[in-house]
């Protein structure tokens, strides 16, 4: 690994960075602010019309929107943190490789003293961090804003909460690193890894109801997501754990070889 | 005399596309070899092979005695590259980019204040205000900084004045004599024949010819103007063997295109008239280049 490289890899994301972060920040206490007004409304009648399908498509959970973790599940964590997080990881990851290669600023890089693999694993481990910075950016502004509006919820739930959201989203971008570190055009993985994401996205909504989608659940990456079981209860299955900590591995495994092994012009 | 650069049936392909094909080749220790070719002919996928960048798909290359390797980072440390096409980070200034790679080469930087001062280059402004001779000033700095025992140059005075062609010129001229190494591929002929002691010239993929610049240009084209005391008929020189054109503007002047090493038969010819004035001159570099591409088929050169 390169620590010059990384400190570069990372100044360079520093405008994306700033503005990932404040949005999380923003959009973290805006929800945490948010939650004792629905807390105290008279919904729950009418969410629980709802199918539960419909709850697990936006939560994706079928605990109560009335809890802490529900409400955030369903406004934030189940999916438009997810989406944001996938966002930011895939963007990080073209920019990584395919958006360099094709911008030809990779030339420059590979004209340097500096090995493919290093390089790969440098682009890895500024990832996580990257991803580790954004996460800290959602979980530190819940946790003060909830002892700011007076909000019971579990530190250690939180904090749980943050490492299986830094798992799945490195499950999410390493897709992504993986993509890029084979392609040379800087819109092609974006692509790839979102129609899949979608795809995940779409068979974990259908699971509930249909059999065929119910089988293929193994191999989707929603199925392991559950913020609200993890904020509100703090169970995280083992299986969550191997696959994303697996496919996150795999993954990242997969770019630094690839990109040791080919071609870049 | 030590091969800095040896490509031996260096070929690559991308997938059925030629790249390179079969390409030999040896620059020695302190020589400033000249690559030429059109567009398309292969010089940059040569130097990304050289480099490390591009897999050969087969053949090998050697380059300060290492095999290249995709993973060759300790050889890279040895070797300065300006690319053909500048690419650098346009956000960044022009001073984080030679910290950034100053840092991968260990802080050395060691030629770096001075090509900023011979260049009159300001790093202080960021790349995406910067025109493309400032752009080209930054790359050469960049690839010159560290003082590398080879030179890999792709079109180094690429958008620059010509006040700034003389200091590329005059620096490389320098680095030679400090015992450096350059490969220089250029389309720009007169800078090859100044700063080249052997060229190598490719065609679709393919060397055509490698050789000194001196024995191209002395074995190849040569201008010969004569005026005669008297009239002469033009079969004087047209019919000198060698002779590609032949032409008389006046009864008593002759001007000839001869080709080839042999000046007998021309001396025998004009030896049978008074002659009162004579002027021979070679052709330039950039007339034996045209001439190995004008009829799509080289007529001549030596491949090694």
């Amino acid at each position: 690994m390169s620590w010059h490289l990384l400190k570069a890899t990372l100044y360079q994301r520093r405008t994306a960075l700033l503005w990932y972060s404040i949005s999380l920040i923003s959009y973290s206490v805006m929800i945490v602010w948010y939650y004792p007004i629905i807390a105290k409304t008279d919904l729950k009648g009418m969410l629980d019309a709802f199918p539960p399908e419909m709850i697990k498509f936006f939560a994706g959970s079928d605990v109560s929107l009335f809890t802490f973790g529900g409400f955030l599940a369903t406004e934030y964590t189940g999916f438009i943190w997810v989406l944001i997080m996938a966002a930011a990881g895939i963007t990080f990851a073209t920019k990584s490789y395919s958006s360099e290669i094709s911008a030809g600023t990779m030339e420059l890089l590979l004209a340097q003293p500096i090995s493919r693999q290093a390089l790969a694993v440098t682009r890895s481990v500024a990832l996580t961090i990257y991803l580790g910075v954004l996460v800290l950016a959602t979980v530190v502004p819940i946790q003060i804003t909830a002892i700011a509006m007076d909000i019971k919820y579990s530190v250690s739930h939180v904090w749980l909460f943050a490492g299986v959201g830094l798992l799945m989203s490195l499950a999410i971008s390493g897709v992504g690193m993986l993509a890029a570190a084979a392609s040379r055009e800087s819109g092609k993985p974006a692509g790839i890894v979102g129609g899949l994401l979608g795809a995940m996205w779409v068979l974990n909504f259908l699971a509930g109801s249909a059999k065929w989608a119910e089988a293929l659940e193994p191999v989707n990456l929603f199925k392991y997501w559950d913020s609200a079981v993890i904020l509100d209860k703090g169970i995280v299955a083992a299986s969550t754990w191997w696959v994303l900590g697996g496919v996150a591995l795999a993954t990242l495994v997969g770019s630094v070889i690839v990109f040791s092994r080919r071609d870049v012009a | 005399m030590t091969a800095v650069i040896e490509c031996s049936g260096l070929t690559k392909f991308y997938g059925k596309n030629r790249g390179i094909s079969d390409l030999t080749l040896s620059v020695d220790k302190g020589e400033t070899f000249g690559f030429l070719g059109p567009n398309g002919a292969g010089k940059t996928t040569t130097i990304r092979c050289l480099l490390g960048m591009l897999k050969a798909s087969s053949g090998e290359a050697r380059v300060l005695g290492e095999r290249v390797t995709l993973d060759g980072a300790k050889l890279r440390k040895r070797i300065g590259y300006v690319a053909g096409e500048v690419h650098l980070y346009d956000r960044e200034t022009g001073q984080w980019h030679l910290d950034y790679v100053a840092g991968f080469r260990g802080g050395k930087r060691l030629l770096e204040k001075e090509l900023i001062e011979r260049f009159e280059y300001d790093p202080s402004r960021k790349v995406k205000e910067l025109s493309k001779g400032n752009k080209q000033k930054l790359a050469l700095i960049i690839g010159m900084a560290h003082d590398p025992g080879l030179l890999v140059l792709d079109e180094p005075t690429s958008g620059l004045d010509p006040l700034n062609q003389q200091t590329v010129f005059e620096v490389v001229e320098e680095r030679v004599r400090a015992g450096a190494t350059v490969f220089l591929s250029s389309h720009i002929l007169t800078e090859v024949e100044r700063l080249c002691e052997r060229v190598a010239i490719v065609r679709e993929g393919t060397l055509v010819a490698e050789e000194s610049v001196a024995g191209l240009l002395s074995r190849r084209m040569r201008d010969v103007e004569v005026t005669f005391g008297e009239e002469v008929p033009l079969s004087l020189l047209s019919e000198i063997p060698g002779v590609k054109t032949a032409e008389q503007p006046s009864p008593t002047m002759l001007r000839a295109t001869i080709k080839g090493g042999d000046m007998n038969a021309l001396l025998a010819a004009l030896a049978s008239h008074p002659v009162r004035d004579l002027q021979i001159t070679h052709a330039s570099l950039e007339d034996v280049f045209m001439e190995f591409y004008r009829d799509g088929e080289p007529e001549g050169g030596e491949q090694s």
